[in-house]
């Protein structure tokens, strides 16, 4: 408690002071206050844009939006309003959204110093657009010392790096606007106009992208979404039914646990879970896809796989999984490790089982069922003596409808 | 500049040489009009223009690489971007030079089809008046002018169409947005050249953003009408009934002896009978009704905040809109014919407490179109019109 308020508290004095100083050092001249008004109204419009299209916006990418401005006036006013321009841009969002924005404000206001030494090379005050290479390295040195800054201070707050490091791109892209915007905004105020549908669509961009990520990824197992993964397997099997490819599907149900929940509690449970995910991830390729299909049973789709590998495969699932040393915390809140998870799995192939993703489920399901009354812990697909007079069955017509197809 | 001339745009292959003699002629104007102001026309705006000319090809086959198949992706227009920098940071001649050669590649490589000429047209006659407005005036000013002259036309025709949806006013935003950012890349490749480059990021984002946007509006709409699909129509019309205290309505619309008529005419009518339909559905509801086709040949509208009585006179109004319909259409050997007999029913349910639901009011509108279809087809069924 103690230590995240000296994390927010921390960069909000330390920016206080530079702009403290830099007040002191450089006085600070009328034209820079008109400046740093219209970069906040900017921002401001922008922020209220973007309210009217997407109602319910998240912290990431309202920080994202945010070091456009912050960047824009690092690169062109004087330090200390560049600072107040942050500082009333979060109050404002504060007071309009009802944030708990101190901490992101504090990170933002030492992005800025930051970005305004580099943009400067180092004096307190800018020199305002420079023509030639000069120029152009500086600013970009201040969009990289931005960001640097920025990641570093955030990397160990709420946001891991590695969850925002799909977002670099974007981000760069971001403080490009915000840079030249700045660098622009000197000798031509109304350039900042036409940053604003810029940082709008782009503001988009990045929403689109964490939508299309929520739609598509569970966010306990890591696997994609029962919706995401039936959709892929429809567009895989559109592309093998024509050719008779192969295609195998597994679906994976957990034994016993219901009990383990029970047992040990839902957090157990949530462990258990994201590690069999886990698991499944790492013995799959990279063209297969593993999918939670609600509660604990996960689905796996196979492109291209006969009903021997198919079987393979869904033996080292299980084997795999029963292997699995799950580290938790159980009802008290003692740590321990749960062993002894095992799967009961069902397989089911294109096109010995079915055309249809759907009759293949079903095959699958039945095959669940099929090793659930087997004891457990097995797998159950097309026997193995089974096999070998199914494969030339299903050879036969297969050949036949060609040659009179041809 | 070329002279292009008034065509319909009919024939494809003419439309398509037209569009390469403006290029043509854009070109020549502008290597001439270089070779004549030699003295102020520098070695720096040849190489500025090379390397617009560059980042924008560069641009262009990297949205092309990334388009999807499974979605028709109406892809954005980057090239106004690297046209607007363009014509804010090069004398007229170079300008002429890029527009000729990124419109150019646009037409050999790009994913748009139809009336090329106008765009080439409207594109380059855009560039040439920012070129000259942006000498003696502001860059924004010089971008909104490029705005109005390419966008311009085609937003009043949308205009006149009512049809400006969600969809159509996204594009429309895209179109703002390049040109926006096309003023950013002019101003600030005045000072240095090596802004340029730097510009590419920003509008790969733009075109992912569009990308985006396109694969919802795919999610959410029935790609032969335009309209919403079963889907989205029963998301939004829970929200809908949700938000609205008072009372609401549900209009269920069933063309008749549809499959007769596909049967006849062909699917190509049946499809052309559809978007006709769906036309009338949208311009005779208001601006926050919600209008899907709902399979088939079935259209189902949600009317928020309107009495049983008004959803009525609504549906008449349809009813009637669909009877006075003439499509034009060709039939199933390729020729062209004339249907006038389409005629709908509709069944209305309206809803006057709070706490009623989507499926129960669609259940009840479609109870009122057997009626209306029971009762000799071609009319409106309500349980209002039914006591009266």
């Amino acid at each position: 408690m103690h230590h995240s308020r000296v994390r927010v508290l921390l960069p909000l004095a330390a920016a206080a002071l530079f702009a403290g100083a830099a007040a002191l050092a450089v006085p600070i001249a009328t034209a820079d206050w008109a400046l740093a008004g219209a970069i906040l109204a900017a921002a401001v419009g922008q922020a209220e844009i973007t309210r009217r299209m997407h109602p319910a916006s998240d912290a990431g990418t309202a920080l994202a939006m945010a070091a456009v401005w912050s960047l824009a006036a690092a690169v062109a006013v004087h330090l200390t309003t560049a600072i107040a321009v942050v500082l009333v841009l979060y109050a404002y969002r504060h007071l309009r959204a009802g944030e708990a924005v101190a901490g992101d404000a504090g990170v933002l206001a030492c992005a800025v110093v930051a970005a305004h030494f580099a943009a400067s090379a180092g004096a307190w005050a800018t020199a305002g657009p420079r023509a030639g290479t000069t120029g152009v390295l500086l600013l970009v040195a201040a969009g990289v010392a931005h960001l640097t800054v920025n990641y570093a201070l955030t990397a160990h707050g709420r946001r891991a790096l590695l969850d925002r490091a799909g977002d670099l791109g974007l981000e760069a892209a971001l403080l490009t606007i915000g840079a030249l915007a700045g660098a622009l905004a000197t000798g031509a105020p109304l350039v900042l106009v036409a940053a604003v549908p810029v940082a709008v669509t782009l503001h988009n961009a990045a929403l689109s992208r964490r939508l299309e990520a929520a739609a598509t990824v569970d966010h306990k197992t890591g696997l994609a979404t029962a919706a995401y993964w039936q959709a892929s397997a429809e567009r895989v099997f559109a592309d093998a039914v024509p050719d008779r490819r192969p295609v195998g599907l597994l679906m994976v149900d957990l034994d016993h646990f219901k009990r383990l929940n029970d047992t040990y509690g839902h957090r157990a449970g949530d462990d258990v879970l994201a590690a069999v995910g886990a698991c499944l991830r790492a013995e799959l390729r990279t063209t297969d896809l593993g999918g939670r299909f609600g509660g604990e049973e996960l689905t796996v789709l196979l492109p291209d796989t006969d009903v021997i590998d198919t079987m393979t495969t869904a033996e080292r699932i299980r084997a795999a999984i029963a292997e699995l040393r799950v580290t938790t915390v159980d009802k008290q809140g003692h740590h321990t490790v749960v062993t002894g998870v095992t799967a009961s799995i069902g397989a089911a192939t294109h096109p010995h089982h079915g055309m249809t993703v759907d009759d293949c489920l079903r095959v699958a399901d039945g095959n669940v069922y099929r090793a659930k009354e087997q004891g457990r812990n097995t797998v159950v697909g097309i026997d193995t003596e089974n096999l070998t007079p199914l494969t030339p069955r299903a050879a036969e017509p297969r050949s036949g409808r060609s040659a009179s197809r041809s | 500049m070329g002279t292009g001339g008034s065509t319909g745009g009919t024939n494809q292959v003419f439309d398509m040489i037209a569009a390469l003699a403006v290029l043509v002629g854009s070109m020549v104007c502008g290597l001439v009009l270089a070779w004549l102001t030699v003295p102020s026309a520098s070695w720096g705006a040849g190489q500025t223009a090379l390397v617009l000319v560059s980042c924008g090809i560069l641009q262009a086959e990297l949205a092309r690489h990334h388009a999807t198949r499974a979605v028709d992706t109406p892809a954005v227009a980057t090239t106004s971007v690297w046209i607007v920098g363009a014509a804010l940071a090069l004398p007229l001649a170079a300008v002429l030079v890029v527009s000729a050669s990124l419109h150019a590649h646009e037409l050999f490589r790009g994913p748009r089809r139809g009336p090329h000429l106008t765009r080439v047209l409207a594109g380059t006659a855009g560039a040439a008046l920012a070129s000259l407005v942006s000498s003696t005036a502001s860059g924004v000013l010089a971008g909104l002018l490029y705005l109005a002259v390419t966008g311009g036309p085609s937003l009043l025709r949308e205009a006149r169409l009512r049809v400006l949806d969600a969809h159509h006013r996204g594009s429309l935003g895209d179109s703002v947005t390049c040109a926006a950012l096309g003023v950013l890349l002019g101003l600030s490749a005045q000072y240095s050249v090596l802004t340029v480059p730097l510009v590419v990021l920003p509008v790969a984002y733009l075109q992912r953003a569009a990308r985006g946007r396109a694969l919802r509006h795919a999610a959410a709409h029935d790609p032969k009408t335009q309209l919403w699909n079963h889907a989205a129509w029963q998301e939004l019309s829970s929200a809908a009934l949700a938000s609205h205290r008072t009372s609401s309505a549900v209009l269920m619309v069933d063309l008749d002896h549809f499959k007769r008529l596909n049967d006849t005419y062909g699917h190509q009518a049946g499809d052309d009978v559809l978007a006709s339909v769906a036309h009338v559905l949208q311009t005779t509801t208001r601006r926050n009704d919600i209008v899907a086709r709902f399979g088939g040949e079935e259209f189902s509208i949600l009317l928020p905040g309107v009495t049983e009585e008004e959803a009525c006179q609504a549906a008449e109004r349809i009813r009637d809109q669909i009877a006075a319909l003439t499509v034009i259409t060709t039939d199933l050997h390729g020729r062209p014919t004339v249907i006038r007999d389409v005629t709908a029913s509709i069944g209305v349910a309206a809803t006057h407490d709070e706490g009623a639901c989507v499926d129960d009011l669609l259940l009840n509108a479609d109870r009122w179109l057997y009626q209306a279809k029971e009762s000799g087809r071609n009319r409106v069924c309500a349980p209002l019109l039914a006591a009266a």
